[in-house]
């Protein structure tokens, strides 16, 4: 039962990130693989803060205030060009970001990382093991996936559409087309806060590994597998990979294959839909 | 009276000098005329008055207001809008939408007021909703808001594109070729719609090539050929003139 629900709240965050991968891939069309390092500066964020005996409700939304202002800045560049080349920028600010993670000790931990972070408590309810987690991890998805629901369907979710359809048009309608990008990169940014707080508070304990190179593409990969631009997508993607991910944990194979094997059938899966359903499960095409 | 002055504009591309000191006024509710071979710089003298290009030398003044350097949102917001001679539509919007898209109204265009006040928004998307609606309506497009813009004939798109440019609320239209490629029988609606923008008030400079067609609309005519103005005048007097004749007819141009 704790192993299920285990499953379910880290595919809830990680359902968080992709909807923060979407709004930049599906949304905006600028490829990035630096979501999970984003999600770090916000778990880092929540954690340091807690420790430090910051409430969680604060040390929450300062992870998602920075993790809104790192996104804007180091998609800046992007945002204001046509964004081909953001998968090369993107993949610097990841490797800065790991390297940032590693080094600054003491604030960090380096690369042993942070263990003991404090138990959520929220007006005195403790969130102490999955049973009571789920109801907020479930409630930040819930509250996620409602912005971005409304996001879409507002004046300024036609204008975002627009944006993706032809830009120049929407300059010519006299919209400013980058302060609706920086909008969106904000949102966006906001939300891999959010899975970062969340995840150093679930797990506990956080390190550079947890949010390098890998988990991005990972990321990338279950947007991809269940479909960009859509909400839907954003959902069955980390669902699906994190379910497979469980069986894979099930079988019975040599401890040493199971995280190549994971790799590999990963790859194989995002190769596979690139190729015959780039829209994929429940997505539209980029 | 006059409310778009061009002053001694220059814009070379490489070796090609696509406006040549050109300078032209126009003035309010007149409906004037680009015309002029391929290539003669009538899209480029629009890019220059709609910011999508900077001359490099010569001004452009609107309402009295240098505008030379000014952003393009700033020249739509001051009442200058533009039709593109390649439509530019959000093919995969419906035509309800492309018009809500560039309604002048800022009001729900932000992402914090989109989540945080859902209800506030769904009030703004109905009234604009309305506002695109009554748009379409009267550019004969009523029956057509849901359908997507990719799908609707060719004469219906351009027509789309003028309620387009409509919802900015400029008082300046600009329109490129909004005649050219149509059927007769849209071709006359697009002629009615042009002397309905012209009661409406607008102030209007078109690209056209059709001679008959410029006699019907244009209280003036500007005169382009390889990136000089050629000559600035009434209808009449332009198609007239020989020596221009002579220059838009031996091109082998089609009409
Ligand atoms: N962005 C650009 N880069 C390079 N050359 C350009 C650019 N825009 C225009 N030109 C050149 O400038 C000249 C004038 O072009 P412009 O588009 O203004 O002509 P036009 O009168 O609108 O012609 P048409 O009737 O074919 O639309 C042409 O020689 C064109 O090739
Ligand atoms: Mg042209």
């Amino acid at each position: 039962m704790n192993y299920f629900l285990s499953f379910v709240i880290l595919a809830e965050i990680f359902s968080i990130l992709a909807v923060s991968t979407n709004l930049l891939m599906g949304i905006i069309g600028i490829f990035s693989v630096a979501q999970a390092a984003i999600m770090g500066v916000g778990a880092y964020t929540t954690a340091i803060l807690m420790m430090a005996g910051t409430p969680f409700p604060l040390a929450m939304l300062a992870a998602v205030a920075v993790c809104a202002a790192i996104n804007v800045l180091s998609s800046l560049p992007a945002l204001r060009l046509a964004g081909d080349y953001f998968i090369i920028t993107s993949f610097g600010t990841q490797l800065v970001a790991t390297a940032v993670f590693i080094n600054w000790q003491d604030l960090t931990g380096g690369a042993s990382g942070l263990s003991g972070i404090p138990v959520v408590e929220i007006a005195g309810a403790g969130f102490p093991t999955a049973r009571e987690f789920i109801v907020l991890s479930s409630l930040c998805l819930i509250l996620v996936a409602a912005g971005f629901w409304l996001l879409m369907r507002s004046p300024y979710g036609r204008l975002l559409h627009a944006i993706r359809e032809n830009e120049v048009a929407v300059v010519a309608a006299g919209r400013r087309v980058l302060r609706a990008k920086v909008g969106v990169s904000a949102v966006s940014g906001a939300c891999a806060g959010i899975a970062g707080a969340l995840y150093a508070t679930y797990i506990s304990f956080i390190d550079p590994m947890s949010f390098d190179i890998h988990v991005s593409v990972l990321v990338v990969t279950m947007l991809v597998v269940g479909g960009a631009r859509t909400l839907a997508g954003s959902i069955i993607g980390p669902f699906l990979l994190m379910a497979i991910a469980q069986l894979l944990a099930v079988v019975d194979i040599p401890s040493t294959i199971v995280g190549p094997a994971r790799q590999l059938i990963y790859g194989v899966i995002l190769i596979a839909f690139m190729l015959w359903r780039p829209q994929g499960i429940a997505g539209k095409r980029l | 009276m006059t409310n778009l002055t061009v002053s001694n504009v220059t814009k070379r591309f490489g070796g090609i000098v696509a406006l040549n000191d050109c300078s032209f006024s126009i003035d309010p509710r007149r409906t004037t005329c680009v015309v002029g071979p391929n290539g003669a710089g009538k899209t480029s003298i629009f890019n220059v008055i709609t910011g999508f290009i900077t001359p490099e030398t010569g001004t452009v003044a609107f309402q009295g207001r240098d505008i030379t350097r000014a952003n393009r949102h700033e020249r739509v917001r001051q009442g200058i809008a533009r039709t593109f001679q390649n439509l530019k539509l959000f093919e995969d919007l419906s035509a309800l939408d492309n018009v809500l898209v560039c309604l002048k109204d800022e009001a729900g265009n932000d992402p914090l007021t989109a989540m945080f006040r859902p209800f506030h928004t769904a009030a703004v998307l109905r009234r604009k909703k309305a506002e695109a609606a009554a748009l379409l309506v009267q550019v004969g497009l009523g029956h057509k808001t849901d359908a997507l813009a990719g799908s609707l004939s060719y004469g219906q798109k351009k027509l789309l594109c003028i309620a387009r440019v409509l919802a900015t609320g400029a008082e300046l239209v600009l329109l490129d070729e909004p005649t050219s490629g149509l059927a007769a029988g849209a071709l006359d609606t697009m002629v009615e719609m042009i002397h309905a923008l012209k009661r409406q008030g607008k102030t209007l400079l078109i690209v056209e090539h059709n001679t008959q067609i410029v006699q019907r609309i244009a209280d003036e005519v500007l005169f382009f050929h390889r990136g000089h103005l050629m000559a600035q005048g009434t209808p009449d007097a332009i198609i007239a003139d020989e020596e221009l004749g002579r220059i838009y007819f031996g091109k082998g141009e089609v009409h």
